[in-house]
């Protein structure tokens, strides 16, 4: 098996694992029935090296900037694009996992069309 | 001369400043501040409308309680829970627009859930995100601490 393949392997194992990136990358995957070589295009990525981001331990939210950095440096990615897919797959994960939770806490507003207004909704 | 700003819009605007390490280019990338800085996405759809806001959740397994709510077309919108969330956007608009826009729902977010947040966490500890995040009903010291600290309003701890 060559280095590429045991990465990638690796990599679709540990998207079980909810404390690696891959996770996050699965959870964005499946919500957005896409497949992982369109995470890497969109991030500008080799498989190697998607698989490498995918193996990197998820971002801790007391030292999230330092974390991203750092990963960004080590495959060297846009910051911004794994921005994009991490904070998606994170809401995801928190709404699926409070799904049909009704109360005060969610917020929800929109800037309407109609007149301009503003709501909560 | 009258302030333009209130208070709280001014020391939101400071703060939205000093997290995103704003620079003053123009045109200002918002987008990228908003997730640099911001657990929340963005997601851009064409001429949104609150079901269409509904669908896009429940094809994603994102069952939230119903809007009840009219149907009608939106800029944007902002969908938060336990500091997660999504900003809609109408991905046909113009990007000063869409700039805009993100600028609108982003004051909703800092003005309307993170301040009321970071209120709470100042007035009652840490302990208060337990009850911000769903997790466990508000104690009885802490509903009549919330109204003395006039903290209430804004977080609806009475009301759980």
């Amino acid at each position: 098996m060559s280095n590429q393949e045991m990465m990638t392997r690796m990599a679709y194992r540990a998207s079980s694992n909810p404390d690696y990136i891959a996770y996050l990358f699965e959870l964005y995957s499946s919500a957005e029935k896409t497949e992982w070589s369109a995470i890497a295009r969109k991030l500008g990525l080799d498989e190697i090296r998607l698989a490498r981001v995918a193996l990197s331990r998820r971002p801790r939210q007391e030292t999230f900037d330092e974390d991203i950095e750092r990963i960004a440096e080590y495959v060297e990615v846009d910051v911004t694009e794994l921005l994009s897919i991490l904070r998606h797959a994170e809401a995801l994960e928190v709404f699926r996992a409070n799904s049909n939770r009704t109360g005060k806490r969610w917020l929800m507003a929109a800037r309407d069309k109609e007149d301009e207004n503003e709501s909560d909704i | 001369m009258t302030a333009l700003l209130s208070p709280l819009l001014e020391q939101l605007a400071t703060k939205f400043r000093q997290v995103s390490r704003y620079d003053y280019c123009f045109p200002y990338n918002i987008e990228r501040a908003i997730l640099h800085s911001f657990p929340i996405s963005i997601v851009k759809l064409s001429k949104p409308s609150v079901q269409d806001i509904q669908e896009w959740l429940k094809a994603r397994g994102l069952t939230i309680a119903p809007i009840g709510t009219p149907d009608r077309p939106l800029f944007g919108c902002t969908v938060i829970y336990r500091n997660r969330g999504f900003f809609f956007v109408d991905g046909l608009l113009d990007e000063a627009e869409q700039r805009f826009t993100l600028a609108h729902e982003l004051a909703h977010y800092l003005r309307d859930y993170d301040y009321p947040r970071e209120l709470a966490i100042q007035k009652l500890g840490p302990k208060i995100l337990e009850v911000l995040d769903d997790e466990r009903v508000p104690e009885d010291d802490e509903r009549v601490f919330a109204i003395l600290e006039g903290v209430n309003d804004r977080l609806t701890l009475c009301q759980s």
